[in-house]
């Protein structure tokens, strides 16, 4: 195996994961509120941010994630409660717009606490490489990296299809109104949707700013990128969500090694066009037909 | 099919004065189609709008012209993006990509000596029309999310096709020759500040007569229900292309002339940032109105300049003047959202709402204070 394809196959993997825990995230969004979330790169930032803090604190990694996981989780039930709890109803456009604001004033109000420059902690973890196969090799981080986000997926997974506050979620992402007559409490679920969302986002921030060492604008920008990926997983499929990111981050890593690194995003978008054009419901989710 | 959409050209025409006493009526169809509102606000606005321009061009500085004419492009830009997603229903998340298609226009056409004034803006106008065609095609099958991923995609992607032509031509980015017709020169204040004017007021006008019109009619029917209003025979693929094609020339126009007042054109300025800040001024300026998109556009160049004059109001407070003067852009960004975010909420027509409900609480007091008078008198 060439060191070049051992590079793509590494580096595909672990922005895979990344893109799939911003996406498990919107999904859950997406199918409990039928927002299409552009804030998902604002609670990476915070969580990098926040984390960042308390390792330069003293933390070490566990308290740091927690912290992270503890904050982004009331912060994302709080903001479904301030705000898209009071714009039920409205246009699809209305609330991506919504959040587009909310991303903005989250995303200044961090750097206006914690101010523009690039997030420093000291190294988490050794750089030294396992090696599986020949030139294959993964490095600790690497491992910690994956292990985290699949075990996120099959947290959520277990969570949405095996226990009774998951049957109500997956009942309020089918038909909200029905199932408030059925007795299950939209608003405080909802909220939990957002409360997972901001969750997984902040643990996503926490994994990029691990592996390099981030301004907070270019970490707000991978929130963007996520979503060719969460399109071609399909928008309503949590395991599409880790599929797609993997091949996305497959396709960005190989077009970064063979063609160069300016054309990774557009070569993204260019495969959301793709997939609008010929499989607009992705690879795992629901076709939604309107013919006249 | 073709044709038979007159129906609803006469479903929902409005009522002639004297043909039903309740047309102004808050539940009668012509209020809540938004069809033929009083003309007096708007001469009111006319009003207004001209002294400004007036007392801008004869009694103001070179900056005070230049943050003007700044206003008054954007405002082409606005305007024609809420007749995308105000008035037609449809999705649009790339507004800096296409007025970047008209900017690199009249950038390449002034190095190649073709700066005799109204070609440059033609052509890009042209152009754009053609890209908003190519957002189109897609835009015809797809609503809503899809509709809106697509047109982010093409924003990444002609951002990076100006990045790469920039490059190959000008690393350093091009400077615009301003263009001259006859022996006035588009880079002075004065005609520069004009031309925009009166391709707003061209753009407002035009925009009016439509929205007021068959067209008008056709996109509210397809904004409201897309499949509703293609049974009633709206031809949902002319309206659709029409509205895509017509915005996005515009927007063209309006990144042209940009690039006059700027000098420069750069790929980095016509960035997805750019695009949801047009996007959010819409909604916060008051989205389906004719004026909100402008005060969107005051709000996007005059926020900034606030912000600069309040921290020189700061001067006995220095750190407090120096913390602002420092983080303005982010302190900006932050107002931007949170204004957002109480006008989703609270007001949807944002900022022309606010004023209508100040106007009308206004005319209240006013006639309870005449009221009061009145009686008053009465007693005595």
């Amino acid at each position: 195996m060439s060191a070049d394809v051992a590079t793509v196959i590494v580096n595909g993997l672990v922005t895979g994961c990344i893109y799939g825990r911003i996406g498990i995230g919107f999904v859950i969004i997406f199918r409990a509120t039928g927002v299409v979330s552009f804030a998902q790169g604002a609670f990476m930032v915070l969580g990098a941010l926040i984390f960042g803090s308390v390792v330069n604190g003293g933390g070490d990694l566990a308290i740091g994630m927690i912290a992270v996981s503890a904050a982004l989780f009331i912060g994302g039930g709080l903001i479904y409660w301030l705000v898209f709890a009071r714009l039920v109803g409205s246009d699809a456009f209305i609330t991506a717009v919504a959040t587009v604001g909310l991303g903005t004033l989250i995303e200044a109000i961090a750097l206006l606490i914690w101010g523009p420059s690039t997030i420093n902690i000291p190294q988490q973890f050794s750089f030294h490489r396992h090696h599986v196969v020949s030139t294959l090799g993964f490095s600790n981080l690497e491992i910690f990296t994956m292990c985290l986000t699949v075990g996120i997926f099959i947290i959520v997974l277990i969570g949405l299809h095996r226990t009774p506050v998951g049957l109500r979620m997956r009942a309020v992402a089918n038909n909200a109104r029905l199932a408030a007559f059925t007795g299950v409490n939209v608003v405080t679920t909802s909220a939990l949707a957002w409360a997972i969302a901001g969750l997984t986002a902040g643990l996503a921030g926490v994994v990029y700013l691990l592996g390099t060492q981030p301004d907070p604008g270019s970490v707000y920008s991978i929130g963007l990128a996520a979503l060719p990926a969460i399109l071609l997983g399909g928008f309503d499929s949590v395991p599409g969500a880790l599929v797609g990111g993997v091949l996305i981050g497959l396709v960005q890593a190989a077009v970064a090694v063979y063609i160069g690194g300016a054309w990774q995003d557009v070569v993204a978008y260019g495969v959301l066009l793709a997939i609008l054009l010929v499989r607009p419901q992705g690879l795992f989710g629901s076709a939604e037909v309107a013919r006249l | 099919m073709s044709g038979s959409w007159r129906h609803l050209a006469t479903l929902t025409r409005p009522n002639r004065p004297g043909e039903s006493a309740a047309v102004e009526g808050e539940g009668s169809v012509a209020a809540r189609l938004r069809i033929g509102p009083s003309p007096w606000p708007a001469l009111l606005g006319v009003t207004v709008f001209v002294a400004a321009v007036l007392s801008i061009f004869f009694g103001g500085s070179q900056y005070v012209l230049y943050e003007a004419t700044l206003i008054v492009t954007y405002g082409i830009v606005t305007v024609a993006q809420d007749w995308i997603f105000g008035r037609t229903g449809l999705v649009s998340l790339g507004p800096a990509a296409i007025m970047a298609v008209g900017a690199f226009t009249a950038a390449r056409l002034s190095t190649e000596g073709w700066a005799v004034f109204p070609i440059p803006v033609l052509i890009a106008f042209v152009f754009g029309g053609i890209v908003g065609l190519l957002i189109g095609i897609p835009g015809l099958r797809f609503r809503g999310l899809y509709l809106m991923l697509t047109t982010l995609a093409l924003q990444f992607i002609i951002s990076f096709a100006a990045q790469k032509y920039q490059g190959v031509n000008r690393e350093a980015g091009f400077t615009v020759i301003p263009p001259h017709w006859g022996s006035l020169l588009l880079s002075d204040p004065k005609p520069l500040f004009i031309v925009n004017v009166v391709v707003l007021a061209v753009l407002l006008l035009t925009l009016a007569g439509m929205y007021r019109g068959v067209p008008g009619r056709a996109w509210s029917a397809l904004r409201q229900n897309e499949a509703a209003a293609s049974v009633l025979g709206v031809n949902l693929v002319r309206w659709k292309l029409m509205a895509f094609v017509g915005s996005s020339a515009v927007t063209a126009v309006g990144g042209a002339l940009y690039a006059y007042q700027i000098g420069q054109v750069q790929y980095t300025t016509y960035s997805l940032d750019l695009s949801l800040t047009l996007v959010v001024m819409v909604f916060i300026g008051g989205v389906g109105t004719m004026t909100g998109p402008i005060l969107g556009a005051v709000a996007i160049v005059l926020l900034p300049v606030g912000l600069q004059k309040l921290s020189g109001q700061f001067s006995g407070w220095p750190t407090a003047a120096n913390w602002l003067s420092f983080h303005e852009a982010l302190v900006a960004n932050a107002i931007y959202g949170l204004a957002l975010l109480l006008i989703l909420i609270f007001e949807r027509d944002g900022v022309f709402g606010l004023l209508k409900r100040l106007v009308r609480l206004g005319l209240r007091l006013v006639q309870l204070v005449a009221g009061l008078t009145r009686r008053r008198a009465v007693d005595a």
